[in-house]
């Protein structure tokens, strides 16, 4: 069985890698007060009507936004839901939503942000800063929130004026802007949430292009267009179905055969045989992901020695990995960040040279080699199983051999997670758009976090890159001093750098507007179909 | 009767009692947590801590188990940690598809495999026989979840005869959706339905009294049907019934290669995600069920063989 991560997955979805935030930085200069409503590539102007069915890979796990981190139910929560910013539709930039501006004090603790007006509930009630300041906090204090640990600066939210909140930060903090982009902080009807507490998620009511009409649990659930949508004259469908088909490959045939008009998630192999199909379109599409290999580089000794480390990267062809099990579909990679604000273009992938990775070797401590061990998760989709493999097969060619444990997700997690693993095969996504939360989750070794993804990395000049980073509002800046840290980081090598994969998505051709953003959801308001 | 059923039900509590023990205890001592895997690459243990105590996880062992059991004496499943919704309402939910399934493929593995183990014994060693017996063997045999994919591929994609997936929105959609699954669970039941009817047909048909009721000039399908059936039946209630308790507790292959909301994937799911709430109760529903099944097909033995009734 097969856990999905953002990627190809057949059976479960994954709901960890998820971060709605956006890019900080140029947010003060990226104000401008109009929507980004354009569809890219349109070919025929939108025509209003039809049901858009889409396979996806679990239901929505539940519409509570602090309390998951479901994928399924994320995406879908921002198509019932607004928040006051999102991201653009490139991942770079943060975009007016239900706030068309703000004012930043010059110290940097206060945001203060002007609501759009005329916005009203699915009910028709309308939205007003006491359901921002609501939501808001809630997000970050209810009981229970997977969330709260973004808000380490908030402090709190307080109204105004009936469409003017202001956010009281304890220190200035770049992400801040993205961070009130997050699902989590949807705008929710306060005095509905209140009095009905958790049956509130049972139909919920947001301002969002759509409206929850119905839910079949585990099978279908139902949207309907929201007529009095701020982003009028979207959405353009009448209905949006999200409908259950875990098994890749049967999301992909019912597409082919006109039963579903969207399938998620398409396995690299299955892209092959689908060129030349016209009745059908495959997406390739920007994603924010990036794969590796986690090495555990405060335990044993053979991991402890970076040149090891980094014969170890030159041992591998990441271009063969991309070619032969991603199907073409993908890039190698050489630095722990997927391809977002704050990635270093200059940093290559090291280059595959076995002879390098040989004279690498011979100069450690190790020149005889070693042997070890590679976790893999054991429920993911089967090009993580093979690459596992090829990577024992590179590695005993320059003496190195690998002992590969495949287990099911929670036990392959819980070994990972404690400092007695030595190399586990992993990745990340990002919704994020700021790089700040993965910077410092997975690059700097904090106490009390991830430990760098476990890798037990703990480098006081990439810590204190990160940390200015987070501080400094001005793009530019920010992005020197993540290049320094991403540069660090690669030359030490506590991974394996792998690969970064785009979305793969298979719509009918019919369906016209359908992109997936580079942080994995879907503006399906833009979405209709050709005449 | 009531005496029967009475002594039956009484002697489930303590069986109850022990699967719950069981499942509590196995699920607690396997690795994994259900914080780590919501949580993902961003479990730091502050996080984790903050999980652990909103879903009670820090409690001692003990007294969880005590919270279990008290509050399913009310009625309460307790509150899934993946879904944040009522156990018991998520497992609801996906009962009538399940119970649908089940039901569809055993009767689907019943009118297939009676007739043909029938023809089967009374064509002994014949080529009808011969045939039979190599179709169940095939039937046997082939992985389910490749004859999924074979059906759907040629039976609802090359020729659209049949939807590929889903679970459709009216009844008659429901029954129309289900045929294909039903098909393929019913090809890898009926075989053993067949050779159990049919050895159990050709031993009753050497018996005496068959002998006399063909001597006495009675037609052969009359024999079959009042004299041999009823009496070879047993066994086979025995097949349909262990089956039918597994059905269901979900057809977890088929239920995910066909894209349908049964309780099977539901709870393999669920335990993967270590969700204990979830598999605590799921566990002890489907023990419950199985149970019931059991008693359901012992009622039938005495439907059959009036001599059971009175043991």
């Amino acid at each position: 069985m097969d856990r999905a991560p953002l990627i190809h997955h057949p059976f479960f979805s994954r709901r960890r890698f998820l971060q709605f935030t956006a890019a900080g930085a140029a947010s003060a200069s990226a104000l401008g007060g109009s929507l980004s409503a354009s569809a890219a590539g349109r070919v025929s102007s939108p025509t209003r009507g039809g049901i858009l069915r889409m396979g996806s890979v679990g239901d929505p796990q539940t519409f509570n936004g602090p309390l998951t981190s479901d994928n399924n139910a994320i995406w879908t929560m921002v198509l019932l839901y607004d928040q006051l910013t999102r991201p653009s539709k490139d991942g770079l930039s943060v975009e007016p939503s239900l706030a068309t501006s703000w004012d930043i004090s010059p110290d940097g603790k206060t945001y203060t942000f002007h609501l759009r007006k005329g916005v009203t509930f699915h009910d028709g009630s309308p939205m007003t800063a006491d359901d921002v300041k609501f939501s808001v906090e809630r997000a970050v204090n209810i009981k229970g929130s997977q969330w709260s640990f973004l808000f380490g600066a908030f402090k709190s939210m307080e109204v105004v004026d009936t469409h003017t909140v202001r956010a009281h930060l304890s220190a200035p903090h770049a992400p801040f802007l993205s961070d009130v982009a997050l699902f989590a902080t949807s705008v929710l009807p306060k005095k509905l949430v209140e009095s009905m507490g958790d049956k509130f998620f049972n139909h919920p009511i947001g301002t969002g292009p759509f409206m929850f009409k119905s839910w079949s649990r585990g099978s279908q659930l139902v949207l309907a267009r929201n007529p009095h949508s701020f982003r009028a004259p979207m959405p353009y469908l009448d209905e949006f179905h999200n409908i259950v088909v875990a098994d890749p490959n049967t999301r992909v045939l019912q597409v082919q055969n006109g039963e579903l008009d969207v399938a998620t998630f398409v396995p690299p192999a299955a892209t092959a045989g689908l060129a030349g199909n016209p009745a059908v379109t495959l997406h390739t599409d920007q994603f924010f992901d990036s794969h590796f290999i986690t090495i555990q580089t405060t335990g044993k000794p053979y991991l402890r020695d970076k040149l090891v480390r980094l014969a170890m990267n030159y041992a591998i062809d990441k271009n063969a990995i991309v070619k032969y099990f991603l199907y073409g579909n993908g890039e190698a990679s050489g630095q722990a960040l997927p391809k977002m604000y704050g990635y270093s273009a200059s940093i290559q992938p090291y280059p595959y040279d076995l002879n390098m990775a040989k004279s690498l070797l011979k100069k450690s401590s190790f020149p005889n080699g070693f042997s070890t061990v590679l976790l893999v998760d054991a429920s993911r989709a089967v090009p993580e199983k093979q690459i596992a493999e090829y990577v024992q097969q590179q590695l005993a060619k320059i003496g190195i051999k690998v002992n590969i444990v495949l287990q099911p997700d929670a036990v392959n997690l819980a070994a990972t997670q404690s400092p007695n693993y030595e190399m586990s095969v992993g990745y990340m996504t990002s919704d994020i758009i700021d790089p700040d939360e993965l910077v410092s989750f997975a690059m700097g070794g904090t106490p009390g976090g991830t430990n760098s993804i476990w890798t037990y990395y703990n480098n006081p000049k990439v810590n204190s890159l990160a940390a200015r980073a987070a501080g400094i509002i001005d793009r530019g800046q920010r992005q020197k001093l993540y290049d320094q840290a991403n540069q660090i980081y690669h030359d030490d090598a506590p991974m394996i750098f792998l690969y970064r994969t785009p979305s793969l998505t298979l719509t009918s051709s019919k369906v016209q507007g359908f992109k997936v953003l580079p942080t994995g959801n879907y503006r399906i308001e833009e979405c209709y179909f050709s005449s | 009767m009531a005496v029967f059923l009475a002594r039956r039900i009484l002697g489930l509590i303590p069986l109850f009692l022990g699967i719950s023990l069981t499942i509590f205890l196995l699920i607690h001592f396997i690795p994994g947590d259900p914080a780590q895997v919501m949580l993902g690459f961003r479990a730091t243990p502050q996080a984790i801590a903050q999980l652990h105590h909103a879903w009670h996880l820090d409690d001692p062992l003990p007294l969880q188990y005590v919270h279990f059991v008290v509050r399913l004496l009310t009625g309460d499943l307790g509150q899934s940690v993946e879904y944040q919704q009522p156990v018991r309402d998520i497992l609801w939910s996906r009962v009538p598809e399940t119970l649908l399934l089940a039901c569809t493929s055993t009767l689907l593995s019943v009118a297939l495999g009676v007739p043909l183990a029938a023809a089967a014994a009374v064509w002994r060693d014949r080529w009808p026989d011969l045939g039979i017996r190599f179709f169940t063997v095939l039937g046997f045999t082939m992985p389910s979840f490749w004859l999924a994919l074979l059906l759907m591929l040629l039976l609802g994609a090359k020729v659209r005869l049949f939807p590929i997936a889903g679970y459709g929105t009216t009844f008659g959609d429901h029954l129309y959706h289900l045929i294909l699954p039903s098909i393929v669970i019913a090809l890898s039941i009926f075989p053993l339905i067949v050779r159990t009817l049919r050895a159990g047909l050709i031993d009753v048909m050497r018996m005496d009294y068959v002998k006399t009721a063909r001597a006495k000039g009675l037609r052969g399908a009359v024999v079959l049907y009042k004299h041999v059936l009823r009496n070879a039946l047993i066994p086979t209630v025995t097949v349909v019934g262990v089956n039918m308790g597994f059905l269901l507790g979900g057809a977890v292959v088929i239920e995910s290669v066909f894209g349908l909301p049964g309780v099977g994937f539901l709870l393999i799911d669920a335990i993967n995600n270590r969700d204990y709430p979830m598999v605590q109760a799921g566990a002890l529903v489907l023990a419950m069920v199985f149970v019931l099944v059991n008693l359901l097909t012992d009622i039938t033995y005495t439907l059959i063989d009036p001599r059971i009734r009175n043991h």
